[in-house]
């Protein structure tokens, strides 16, 4: 019973989605992996909650894998499951580093808002569509993008960072610098 | 007036007796004489009450010492005050982010004079296990700390006694006159 | 109960207030921007980001077993929960089982991990609508959970017990009696909680009909534990994918439809009676045997074979020097942890140290869902409502 339902999903989205589903592979559970193309990504997440027989309405996460280094590429990773049973599948969408977007699902899995928004912060992908873009978890003084790797992970580089953030707090003198010129202009009015 | 050695019999049926300080000063019974900034060292150290600034799982061992099995209002933190004006001691328990540094620098400034401050665990004295980006190594990059209390976390026990180390320090600090 | 669109504002003046990460009733350090029509909400922005430790990156940089001990540190209430989920990951990765007496032992210390997570929460969010009472004795009964994992780890809060093959190591004797005995008075203790909470007006006036979310909400945000259950969705990962054993016990999972903070609070106090009821049977079916997997690669030797035997030594020095090569994969494997679906998403490519590790929190997801369900509520109902959903900023921030 198992078997037949896991690749009706693959089924499902070749039949949906044609040549837009690059390929497809298992990891180490058994679990299905899909990896499609950024363009099918909002129709597939559309069927995933809307149609009667999948119901994979449960979106677990959304994260981003860094293979710049070997493929050039980085990886949108998202993972659908059903709330019923134990059916579960994960969606890949490569993303060329050179021109890193995708679109967003936000308005269909509102679960994704926060996920979307920490994806864009770490690793530089742009999450098209997003309603609100802001920053999530690092300081809005921070610029790199540190889940990639070409980021330091330890060492000398990562002091350096260090240095550069307690340089940048002795500069600015009052160390509560994240108050807003405009904000204290209004409040002086 | 009397001597030392006389002996002064309360109503309760004790003795007191009168002492002799070193230069020939009698001392009646029921006096103390001491420097005025022992006395109030003495008064203040007693009465130390923190600032809550738990960070990360360190806050929960110091929400142990203030429960009932490690009792911290036993050595006169009372209350753990939220507002930070109203606080002399800042026990920053927990990881602290670079985020976070701007707001714990803030609410040591707001706490008013003379103000102390423990580093508790391992995260705030030196960035602990986490070598990464985002925790700044140690929170004496921004403030002067008085007492670090390693471990990860410390139990509530090492906190009391990161206490116990502050109170000697509070005993033997000049007091500031306006 | 009143939402947004019922609001009219007579004056056009709303006003922004700060709940600063530093603050006595935001749970950790949490930041929320209110934007307030008097003292009724109108907008409620979450600010995370101020305990950001960057877990996810640092991974990268230690190997398997070096990584263990950092996620203790990410829901610091039920640290054994943490480990418990990355620890089966990785064993899925390995393809290796643990003995069955190694998994019995975990599901104990899983049960009352999960015992003192909701204890705390309940502590919490007592002190919170002000009985600060509760908040003593369920600190009492933690103090007695954290003497039964002193027994067994010698650390009061991060064990890191459990490790790839089993456990780290037997339990001592006599820790089967201390957990029996802390087990066989637990539900006198929860019943005088109950009583000072449940029939007091005041507690209940709070909580009833605030902070609803419905059954469609808790679905479409992803929702998951003891907030989802309380809006009568019913995904419990210890009975859709079970893990360890659970499918041998029986429990049951109490699911509620009326989705406010006194749902909530009754279905974490019947979780925690259920919990009890799991780790008795796991303490009576006890089995026997050694609680680390016999594999010569990827567990650490017995301790007292190092000292015979020379091959043991020599794999004792490997594996904690340069650890263990895990096989090119990945996997996604969650658990049930006290507040949700913990999950872990690893990468491996044939290498010491992980590829890519992501942690899925659950408080994280529970979160989002605050600036949808804050408006028209009271300062103080939001008060109770985030303390309703029981979050961790260890786990929220990474």
């Amino acid at each position: 019973m198992d078997d037949v339902e896991k690749k009706n999903i693959l089924d499902f989205i070749r039949n949906l989605i044609g040549s837009n589903l690059i390929n497809s592979a298992q990891d180490c559970e058994g679990v299905d992996v899909a990896i499609i193309d950024r363009n099918s990504l909002v129709d597939v997440a559309k069927s995933f909650r809307d149609n009667p027989d999948l119901r994979m309405r449960h979106l677990s996460f959304v994260t981003a894998i860094d293979r710049i280094d070997m493929e050039k590429l980085l990886y949108a990773v998202y993972e659908f499951s059903s709330l019923d049973d134990d059916r579960r599948i994960r969606i890949k969408v490569p993303v060329v580093a050179k021109d890193p977007w995708v679109p967003s699902i936000t308005s269909i899995f509102p679960s994704a808002n926060w996920h979307e928004r920490e994806m864009m912060e770490c690793f530089g992908i742009e999450v098209r569509g997003h309603p609100d873009p802001r920053k999530l978890l690092l300081p809005d003084w921070v610029t790199e993008k540190p889940l990639r790797k070409s980021f330091p992970s330890g060492g000398d580089e990562l002091w350096a960072f260090h240095e550069k953030t307690i340089e940048m707090f002795n500069e600015k003198g009052d160390y509560a610098g994240s108050i807003d010129d405009d904000w204290l202009e209004r409040f002086n009015e | 007036m009397g001597k030392r050695g006389d002996v002064v019999m309360q109503s309760s049926g004790k003795p007191l007796k009168y002492l002799e300080t070193r230069s020939g000063i009698q001392i009646p019974p029921g006096v103390a004489i001491t420097r005025l900034d022992e006395s109030i060292n003495w008064m203040r150290k007693f009465s130390v009450w923190p600032v809550s600034l738990g960070l990360a799982c360190c806050a929960f061992e110091m929400m142990s010492a203030s429960a009932s099995r490690y009792d911290i209002a036993r050595f006169g933190s009372e209350v753990f005050r939220a507002s930070p004006r109203q606080a002399d001691l800042m026990i920053v328990a927990g990881r602290v982010s670079w985020k976070m540094m701007p707001v714990v620098r803030q609410v040591y400034d707001q706490m008013p004079e003379p103000k102390w401050v423990i580093s508790m665990g391992a995260c705030a004295s030196c960035g602990g296990i986490f070598n990464t980006y985002a925790i700044a190594p140690g929170v004496d990059r921004i403030l002067p700390v008085d007492v670090y209390v390693p471990g990860c976390p410390p139990r509530p026990e090492a906190l009391l006694q990161g206490l116990l180390l502050i109170q000697e320090k509070l005993q033997k600090s000049k007091v500031e006159y306006i | 109960m009143m939402n947004a669109s019922k609001i009219k504002g007579t004056s056009n003046r709303v006003m922004t207030l700060n709940m600063g990460p530093q603050h006595p009733a935001t749970h950790g350090v949490l930041r929320l921007e209110l934007e307030l029509d008097g003292e009724t909400i109108v907008k409620a922005t979450p600010i995370i980001g101020y305990l950001h430790t960057g877990v996810e990156k640092h991974s990268e940089a230690k190997t398997w077993y070096q990584n263990i001990v950092q996620y203790d540190r990410l829901d610091y209430l039920a640290p054994a929960m943490n480990n418990m989920s990355y620890v089966g990951a990785v064993e899925r990765l390995l393809g290796i089982e643990a003995p069955p007496r190694a998994q019995a032992i975990r599901v104990i210390l899983l049960e009352l991990t999960r015992i003192k997570s909701h204890l705390v929460w309940l502590a919490t969010q007592a002190m919170d609508l002000g009985a600060i009472s509760v908040f003593l004795y369920c600190f009492r009964e933690r103090e007695t959970i954290i003497k039964i994992y002193e027994a067994l780890s010698g650390a009061r809060m991060m064990q890191s017990w459990i490790c790839p093959g089993g456990l780290r190591g037997d339990i001592p004797d006599g820790w089967d009696e201390q957990v029996r005995s802390f087990l066989v008075e637990f539900p006198d203790r929860l019943r005088e909680y109950r009583a000072l909470l449940e029939r007091n007006p005041i507690f209940r006036a709070r909580t009833r009909r605030v902070g609803y979310i419905s059954n469609e909400e808790s679905v479409a945000y992803a929702l998951t534990g003891p907030t989802a259950r309380a809006s009568g969705v019913r995904y419990d990962l210890r009975d859709n994918r079970p893990y360890e054993g659970y499918e041998n016990y029986d429990f049951e999972i109490p699911v509620r439809t009326d989705g406010d903070v006194y749902a909530r609070y009754r279905v974490r106090i019947e979780e925690m009676i259920q919990s009890r009821l799991i780790a008795l049977q796991a303490l009576d079916k006890l089995p026997g045997g050694s609680v680390k997997a016999d594999h010569p690669l990827y567990v650490a030797p017995p301790r007292e074979d190092i000292h015979e035997n020379m091959e043991a030594l020599i794999r004792h020095f490997k594996f904690y020097t340069s650890g263990f090569k895990v096989p090119k994969g990945e996997v996604y494997f969650a658990t049930e942890s006290g507040k949700g679906e913990l999950g872990f998403y690893i990468i491996s490519d044939g290498g010491e140290k992980p590829y890519r590790v992501k942690v899925r929190a659950p408080s994280f997801t529970n979160l989002s869902i605050l600036p949808r369900i804050a408006p028209g509520h009271l300062i103080s109902d939001l008060v109770a409502i985030i303390g309703s959903l029981d979050i961790v900023l260890g786990e929220i921030d990474r």
